[in-house]
């Protein structure tokens, strides 16, 4: 599989490229990005034989399969078509678009020209969440009523020295869409209603830097996400409550390491707690010794990709496909106009006719 | 300069700051302003945290030292500055934070001094011989607005460590290592003239200068001499200032003296719990380092 890559900076340098590289059966072909020096230097980190500054000159190689779009997320609709009209296979890092109609578009296209397309929703990929998962799966919680999200992080300045990630979105579109991926995961129905609060609590950021959503899906589950830049913490929490159980996750350390789940069922004796406590001493000791503790959710670009590039290759089920992305897209673009108009709003008001959307 | 320095300390909130403001300048000697036509003031935007916090100056203080400044001296050209951090782009905090309306009603200007033009100094320092120091720093007189902080680095965050954050360099993490020889070579470069210290809400915990706890200290401490004003704000602090290598290398080397003269309210009567805790700092960084050798 022949790769290249769109746009250089942090999220391409720290994740996309060195997953790619640590592949065996993957080429890194090309690079492109609009500062030439940013190209030039990933180029020659990586060992990657051609950088260009236009991505459509890139795109115009034959021989790449596949590229990968590390571009701002405002510029992800209109590259992705590009890629997808040369027919090349798309890997997109989140958010998949801003709006649902970008996100349609890019799907629109690819099906159009039978490329695959995958979005990097990789929190799913982490051993508690998937944990979570199969024990909800498994019926341990009986059905889910509801499921709290808190996504907060610190302004990723770290990541960026350009103003881009400061649109309208803010931390909506920055960290919240692994939360709500996540959740919609979880809940594996489809969404129905979203209300939002929240919005610029500075006043003059001109973007969402808190927000709160609520969710209601078509099988009545309800589940709130919490999204903040402002409080200084780092930490992405879970808490799944059924009619039979809870589980709860909690990552509270830099790089998202993630507590194993705690099983509730009932009232919690003091048996539980002392179970808790125990398995929290071993798995952090586990964890530290092995090194695990600190593998952030970059560590699972290479399983991602790998998974992508089978089923490319076998015709298997993409890991995170298109229609899944857009719906955390409709999430946010909801909580988005939720916020706008202080209403109450039905996803379903968002998705336009596909048809006549061509790009 | 072995010398004994007069350091103000004042009681204070942000209701009555100006009053207490110019009693805390006068009590630590009055600023020197007439000589110069311009002044610098360098406040700390060193991340994106919101001034309750206790992290950043507070627009109420800066506007207070402003207004002081227009009120007694005309026609003074004022720069407001701060340099780009590893993780802190001041301007976007300016705008963000409500420092510039502030700064359009007092008529001072903006600088980023990671934008302005340097000029090479000699100072034969611990870690520099030369520094690349901001044009704007010369022929005007240096005014440093610091946090009463803790660090997990410095163990305090005042006068001195506020001058570090004066080096233009973005990644100014890179001197981590060596933190206390490059304060000191900061303050050689770009000495203050006169610190005036926000404890009005400080920054207490071992995970400071950042994410601390906020510190409600009630106090402002000002002085001519950035040592002894940082010698009483570690005393005030809980610290034992012969411990914070930084104030002791500065004072090795000429910056100023630990001895000082406390004028106004008296340690004791404004000593507050900055709840540091050795072992928390400890585990902070071994963390770190951790972390930056698995990635």
């Amino acid at each position: 599989m022949r790769v290249g890559v769109i746009g250089c900076g942090a999220i391409a340098t720290r994740a996309h490229l060195p997953a790619f590289k640590s592949l065996p059966n993957v080429e890194l072909q090309a690079v492109a990005d609009v500062n030439e020096k940013m190209a030039r230097t990933a180029a020659k980190k990586f060992g990657i034989p051609n950088s260009y500054t236009d991505y459509k000159k890139m795109l115009r190689d034959p021989s790449i399969d596949l590229v990968s779009i590390c571009t701002p997320s405002p510029t992800h609709t209109e590259v992705a078509i590009e890629a997808a009209k040369n027919g090349k296979h798309l890997f997109i890092e989140k958010p998949l678009a801003l709006t649902v109609r970008g996100a349609q578009m890019i799907l629109n296209m690819a099906k159009e020209n039978n490329v695959k397309l995958c979005v990097v929703h990789n929190y799913r990929y982490f051993p508690a969440m998937k944990e979570v998962k199969r024990r909800i799966d498994l019926g341990n919680l009986g059905r889910i009523v509801t499921i709290q999200g808190i996504a907060h992080t610190r302004i990723p300045l770290q990541w960026t020295a350009s103003t881009w990630l400061y649109h309208k979105g803010g931390a909506l579109d920055d960290f919240g869409p692994h939360l709500i991926d996540s959740i919609l995961w979880l809940v594996n129905s489809k969404i129905e209603k979203v209300c939002a609060f929240g919005g610029d609590f500075l006043g003059k950021m001109n973007c969402t830097n808190y927000i709160q959503i609520l969710m209601r899906f078509e099988n009545r589950t309800v589940a709130t996400a919490d999204i903040s830049w402002l409080t200084g913490r780092i930490t992405f929490a879970l808490n799944v409550h059924g009619t039979g159980g809870y589980i709860s996750i909690e990552s509270d350390l830099k790089n998202f390491f993630f507590n194993d789940p705690i099983e509730t069922h009932g009232l919690p004796t003091p048996l539980d707690d002392l179970r808790n406590l125990s398995k929290k001493t071993i798995s952090l000791t586990k964890k530290t010794i092995s090194g695990k503790f600190f593998k952030g959710a970059l560590a699972f670009y290479g399983t991602i990709i790998k998974e992508f590039i089978n089923s490319i290759e076998k015709g298997t089920k993409v890991p995170v496909s298109g229609e899944e992305a857009l719906q955390v897209v409709a999430v946010s673009e909801a909580a988005k106009l939720s916020l706008a108009e202080d209403r109450s709003v039905a996803v379903k008001e968002l998705f336009v006719k596909t048809k006549n959307i061509t790009g | 300069m072995k010398d004994v320095k007069c350091v103000s300390i004042v009681r204070s909130g942000y209701d009555h700051v100006y009053t207490n403001l110019r009693r805390a300048i006068h009590l630590g000697g009055g600023l020197n302003v007439k000589d110069h036509e311009s002044v610098v003031i360098k406040i700390n935007l060193c991340d994106f945290r919101t001034p309750e916090t206790g992290a950043i100056t507070h627009p109420i203080f800066l506007e207070a030292v402003l207004r002081y400044l227009r009120e007694n001296y005309q026609g003074l050209k004022i720069y407001v500055v701060e340099s780009d951090a590893t993780v802190a782009r001041p301007d976007l905090f300016i705008r963000w934070f409500g420092f510039l309306p502030i700064l359009q009603k007092w008529g001072a200007v903006w600088r980023n001094l990671s934008k302005e033009k340097t000029v090479t100094k000699d100072i034969n320092g611990l870690y520099f011989q030369k520094l690349e120091v901001p044009q704007i720093f010369e022929d005007s007189y240096c005014i440093t607005l610091p946090k009463m902080k803790t660090s997990s680095v410095t163990k305090i965050s005042c006068a001195l460590k506020n001058q570090f954050g004066c080096i233009p360099t973005r990644r100014k993490i890179v001197f981590h290592p060596k933190i206390d020889d490059v304060i000191v070579d900061a303050n050689l470069a770009m000495r203050p003239n006169f610190c005036i210290v926000d404890g009005i809400i400080g920054m207490g915990g071992s995970q400071g200068p950042a994410f601390g706890v906020p510190l409600p200290a009630h106090v402002i401490v000002a002085g001519g001499d950035p040592v002894a004003v940082d010698t009483v704000c570690a005393r005030i602090m809980g610290f034992n200032p012969f411990f914070i290598g930084h104030i002791q290398k500065a004072a090795k080397s000429n910056v100023g003296s630990t001895r000082y003269k406390v004028l106004g309210n008296q340690i004791k009567e404004v000593k507050a719990n900055f709840r540091w805790s050795i072992l928390e700092a400890f585990v902070i960084k071994v963390g770190e380092y951790l972390q930056s050798r698995v990635k």
